[in-house]
């Protein structure tokens, strides 16, 4: 049976952070629903009084702040992908938005929901971490900021408050000596949850690699960087026996991190294929 | 014969009322004092039912009623009468409906169901069907031989073989000791979903005095499911009236009862007021109908030439807990395991074993899938061995006119060749091509299929010409949404020779629309094509009568086309409205003409050894190339083009032969790549389309559908059929592609990314 339940929808901010302190632990966020509509329709959802937050305007932007781009929670995956700032300063976001679903799940279904959901397959977390974006958790009381990698507890778990809410992602504008790739294997190639996903920005200086970054999603118990492969490829003239050995590691790294499961036999070569293909289109080098 | 619409691409006659949104379907259908029907269902794969307390459900507000198989202890079944309407004594399968809730609204009914308890026993359940074969198993009908069922299908007594049959011709002894190889492979072929958008649906009214159920519903063929329902209930077959609505898919899932079945058990009870029953997709996913799982093993005899000598089957089908259309399936399937080739000494065992899970039935292909997968890819496998092309192999071992089928009839093969060679010019077969780049590999594949019609079987119609030259065509056929009133409207109105604007197709309704086998096995452009055309040739010679006798003319020197009616010499041209008027003045009237189709007495289905049954009126033939791209990292198999090439006899529709070719190839590539089934316990796991992944557009590759036209002689124009034969060589062509990639063979489908990765380890394995 359908749950049942109370309905607030606040307009403001502040009124959606007094109702929360008032009711905190009986309350549950609704956003775009995308997530909890199913978890409604099975009858899951323990929360007495619902919140949605979807009416308040402030909670919907995208805006530059000095070198900061900073993305309200209520941004749809359809806003991300095609916002020109986001393409700009932090395009693996956009395609990893753009790999949601389909088009009306990208339309109702926001980025906030997509973080606090906290499903291990979500798709724009791997690419927020290869950004280092930080998140504002905001009560009534005060808010606080911290780096995404911090922020999950594990599958479906993360450290947000009853009375808190997601009010803001922010991470640095990245210039154009920032090369990108995001890459998601899934069931079939639209509507469909992933299998792998994977984020990789690497910063150029010249021929060499100054700094990369890689992050895996769908594969280890939180999201993390995959630091040794990192490490591997900092400063190194990318080459095919580089990127080879850095996609072995971050199989290893994968499996180091998630223990060896039933679908290790396949996730383990196929995340180094994957890793390969990513490293290669970040660096823009063919076979 | 000069045609104005046969051949032509004409836009469905249906497409403004469906798009619009007007086009009713069984969930659209609304009556006054309608109830909502929910159903319990059971959790386990085979249990006794100790008891059923319905107590706390009938007292949820709003509920009309609960039923259980106590209180409708009735059993169904087409081909053996298995099937309880609501489980009695044991559950079967998982999600087995158990008992039934009719209430005012959709939420009371569900609550209610939830309040029904059952006690069970828990019994050893059978999921695979070569262990429910072997002696041991739990018995899942403990009285199958008392089952009512037909004689054409050979129940094991004291087993969970359902049918069990053998067949042989020639010598296989013989066949296979002239050989000069003998190739023996196992292939299996998972059972997968109908997936049509309309889930089963039914509403249905019970009027309590004259005892009669009036059934909505979008089943494929309402007379069969009239009289199957008759035969459950003791009721004549006007006592169960059937409306067909529009579909909304079949596939062959709607040929059974199914949401029917819970209507009528729940509307016995409702005093009158109607039941609608929509299967959530749960429902429709676990517990409608699948198509049979099947385990195969060929053993075929070669000369080193690539001459096929001898070919032996051994077929164990898949049943599930009930029969539906299996026993036919499994006769029919096993019949064309041999393919479209001339094989001297053949021999088959098939046999359709019960297990607890879904009922299998009919499936797109009736059979083919299973049986095609198997042969050609041992075709492949045996070309591979020879060193023969595999184009060659089919060529050299393909029917010919004249060449007699496993029953004797004498094969009209035109077309066969034509199709393969179309099909493997249009994927640049034999040509060079850049086969790698980095960890992406290609192939290319082909597989031909071989298909025929139920035969024999009937069609019947009526074509009234109404007072102001409107016409109606009263058919049992169904529109199932491949096209059937479009193309049947085209052949009325060159049958007739009116414009095709003039024509109407009201739905079926078994009180008023005479008998039609049903829409299925291809067989409705063939079979009610030619009823309409036989009634429309009737129609328009007494409608040129009628004009001489008003026109003062010679009949045999008059024409009708497009509604005008011409006289040769004086080239004076009149319309059909204006002679209506004048004959039937104002106070009306109709011109009607019957018709009936049967194959029953065609020379062309002469057999050996009465064995008619066996054959076909036509013989479809096809085949697919397939273009893959291998991912070796990931195993991913992209499909990057298909050339279906697809013998219809003379293509009434282009556009639809084409839609409905376009649509196997991509059904084809669903369950070859994507769809299963994830089972415990006999519980399906992945029970919404979250889950159970279908080929998006984004998966699909280009498709290039090729029509060719071998006139058939006994066709309405010439046509054949084009529903079913598109889906079987989709599977073999694209395995074969991958063997051409990979040099990797996989007989068991679905062919996943992890069985690809992990075959290409094991062969090369990491140092
Ligand atoms: C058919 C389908 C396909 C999908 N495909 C994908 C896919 O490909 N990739 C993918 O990553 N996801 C996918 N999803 C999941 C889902 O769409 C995303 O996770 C989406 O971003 C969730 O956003 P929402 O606004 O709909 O969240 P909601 O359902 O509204 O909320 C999700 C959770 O977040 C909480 N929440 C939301 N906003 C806030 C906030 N500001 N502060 C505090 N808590 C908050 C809610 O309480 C709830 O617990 C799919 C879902 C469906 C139904």
């Amino acid at each position: 049976m359908r749950s049942e339940f109370a309905y607030a929808s606040p307009s403001s901010l502040g009124e959606a952070l007094e109702i929360l302190k008032d009711f905190g632990e009986r309350t549950c966020v609704i956003a775009g629903g995308t997530d909890l509509m199913i978890a409604i329709r099975e009858g899951e959802l323990r929360a007495e009084l619902l919140v949605d937050i979807s009416r308040i305007p402030e909670l919907r932007l995208i805006r530059e702040e000095g070198n900061q781009i900073c993305i309200g929670p209520l941004v749809t995956h359809g806003e991300l992908a095609s916002s020109g700032l986001i393409k700009k300063g932090a395009s693996v976001l956009g395609r990893a938005a753009n790999s949601v679903g389909s088009p009306q799940i990208r339309n109702m279904g926001t980025i906030g929901g997509n973080i606090i959901n906290a499903s291990p397959a979500a798709d724009t977390i791997p690419a927020l971490v290869v950004l280092e974006a930080q998140v504002t958790l905001k009560k009534r009381e005060g808010e606080r900021s911290l780096p995404i990698t911090d922020f999950y507890l594990g599958p479906y778990k993360t450290i947000i408050g009853a009375q808190e809410l997601l009010t803001k992602i922010t991470f640095a504008k990245l210039d154009d000596t920032w090369k990108s790739s995001f890459i998601k294997l899934a069931r079939r190639k639209a509507l469909a949850i992933s299998r792998i996903n994977i984020a990789v920005l690497a910063k150029m200086d010249e021929m060499r690699a100054k700094e990369v970054r890689v992050s895996i999603g769908s594969s280890t118990p939180t999201p993390c960087r995959m630091e040794k492969a990192e490490a591997v490829l900092r400063g190194a003239v990318p080459s095919a026996a580089v990127i080879e050995e850095a996609s072995r590691i971050v199989a290893e790294e994968m499996v180091a991190r998630s223990g060896v499961r039933p679908s290790t036999e396949y996730k383990r070569p196929a995340v180094q294929g994957l890793v390969k293909k990513a490293l290669q289109e970040a660096f823009n080098i063919g076979l | 014969m000069k045609t104005n619409y046969v051949g032509k691409s004409v836009p469905r006659v249906d497409a403004l009322e469906k798009v619009t949104g007007q086009a009713i379907y069984c969930v659209d259908v609304e009556l006054p004092g309608m109830l909502y029907g929910a159903v319990l269902r059971s959790p386990l794969a085979h249990a006794r039912i100790i008891e059923i307390d319905k107590s706390a459900a009938t007292r949820v507000p709003g509920v009309k009623a609960v039923v259980t198989g106590n209180d409708f202890p009735y059993t169904f079944g087409h081909m053996v009468k298995d099937q309880p309407f609501l489980a009695m004594d044991k559950v079967r399968y998982v999600n087995e409906p158990l008992a039934a809730v009719a209430a005012d609204t959709e939420a009371a009914a569900q609550e209610a169901v939830e309040k029904i308890q059952v006690k069970y026993e828990e019994l050893p359940a059978v999921f695979d069907p070569r262990k429910a074969a072997a002696t041991g198993a739990p018995i899942i009908h403990e009285n199958l031989e008392r089952y009512d069922h037909s004689s054409m299908y050979k129940i094991v007594p004291g087993t969970n073989v359902c049918t069990h049959m053998t067949y042989s011709r020639g010598d296989v002894d013989k066949g296979l000791s002239e050989a000069d190889e003998i190739f023996q492979n196992e292939f299996y072929i998972h059972p997968v979903a109908h997936t049509p958008m309309e889930t089963h649906a039914a509403v249905v009214q019970h009027d309590p005095s004259g005892r009669v159920f009036t059934v909505w519903s979008s089943t494929d063929a309402p007379y069969q499911r009239a009289k199957d329902l008759a035969n459950a209930l003791g009721l004549s077959f006007n006592q169960v009236h059937f409306l067909s609505t529009y579909s909304g898919g079949g596939f062959g899932g709607k040929g059974a009862i199914v949401a029917e079945g819970i209507g009528v058990a729940l509307a016995r009870f409702t005093k009158g007021r109607p039941v609608k029953v929509v299967f959530s997709r749960q429902e429709e996913l676990t517990a409608s109908q699948v198509r049979l799982e099947a385990f195969l093993k060929l053993k075929t005899g070669v000369k080193k030439d690539g001459t096929l000598t001898a070919r032996v089957a051994e077929i164990t089908w898949d049943n599930g807990a009930y029969s539906s259309k299996g026993p036919e399936v499994a006769r029919r399937g096993a019949m064309t395991i041999f393919g479209p080739y001339r094989t001297p000494h053949i021999r088959f065992v098939s046999q359709l074993v019960y297990t607890n899970k879904q009922p299998s039935g009919a499936y797109r292909g009736f059979g083919t899938n299973q049986v095609t997968w198997a042969c050609e890819a041992q075709m492949d496998i045996i070309a591979n061995k020879l060193g023969i092309n595999p184009v060659e192999i089919r060529l050299k071992n393909f029917y010919q006119d004249g060449d007699r089928y496993i029953n004797g009839q004498v094969m009209q093969a035109a077309g066969l060749r034509e199709t393969l060679e179309k099909a493997s010019q249009e994927i640049g077969w034999g040509e060079q091509y850049s086969r790698s780049t980095g960890a992406l590999v290609r192939g290319k594949g082909i597989a031909t299929t071989i298909k025929g019609t139920a035969t024999p079987t009937d069609s019947y119609c009526f074509i009234k010409v109404n007072f102001d030259g409107s016409i109606t065509v009263l058919t049992s056929s169904v529109e199932i949404g491949a096209g059937q009133k479009t193309v049947l409207a085209q052949i009325a109105a060159d049958s007739i020779g009116v414009p095709l604007d003039s024509i109407l197709i009201p739905n079926p309704d078994t009180h008023v629309t005479p008998f039609d086998f049903g829409v299925t096995s291809s067989r409705t452009t063939y079979h009610m094509g030619n009823a309409i055309r036989m009634a429309g040739q009737k129609v328009r010679k007494e409608i040129l009568e009628i004009a001489a006798d008003v026109l003062g003319a010679n009949p045999q020197r008059l024409l009708l086309c497009e509604g005008k009616i011409m006289d040769k010499d004086s080239e004076h041209e009149v319309s059909l409205k204006e002679i209506m008027t004048k004959k039937y003045g104002g106070k009306g009237g109709t011109i009607l003409g019957d018709g009936h189709y049967t194959p029953a007495r065609s020379s062309i289905i002469n057999a050996e050894h009465k064995i008619q049954w066996m054959g076909s009126i036509f013989w479809m033939w096809a085949t697919h190339a397939a273009e893959v791209e291998v991912d070796t990292e990931t195993g991913v198999v992209k499909v990057l083009r298909i050339a279906a090439a697809h013998d219809v006899g003379r293509a009434i529709n282009p556009m639809a032969c084409e839609q409905q070719i376009e649509g196997s190839v991509i059904m084809g590539i669903s369950n070859t790549l994507f769809e299963e089934f994830k089972m415990d316990r006999g519980r399906i796991m992945n029970d919404t389309f979250a889950d159970y992944k279908v080929a998006s557009m984004l998966d699909l590759p280009v498709i290039v559908p090729i029509i060719v036209e071998s006139h058939h002689s006994e066709g309405p124009f010439g046509a054949k059929g084009i529903g079913e034969p598109a889906l079987s060589p989709t599977a073999p062509a694209i395995a074969n592609a991958i063997f051409d990639a990979l040099g990797i063979r996989f007989n068991e489908l679905p062919i996943t990314r992890e069985k690809v990765l992990s075959a290409l380890r094991e062969r090369d394995p990491v140092q």
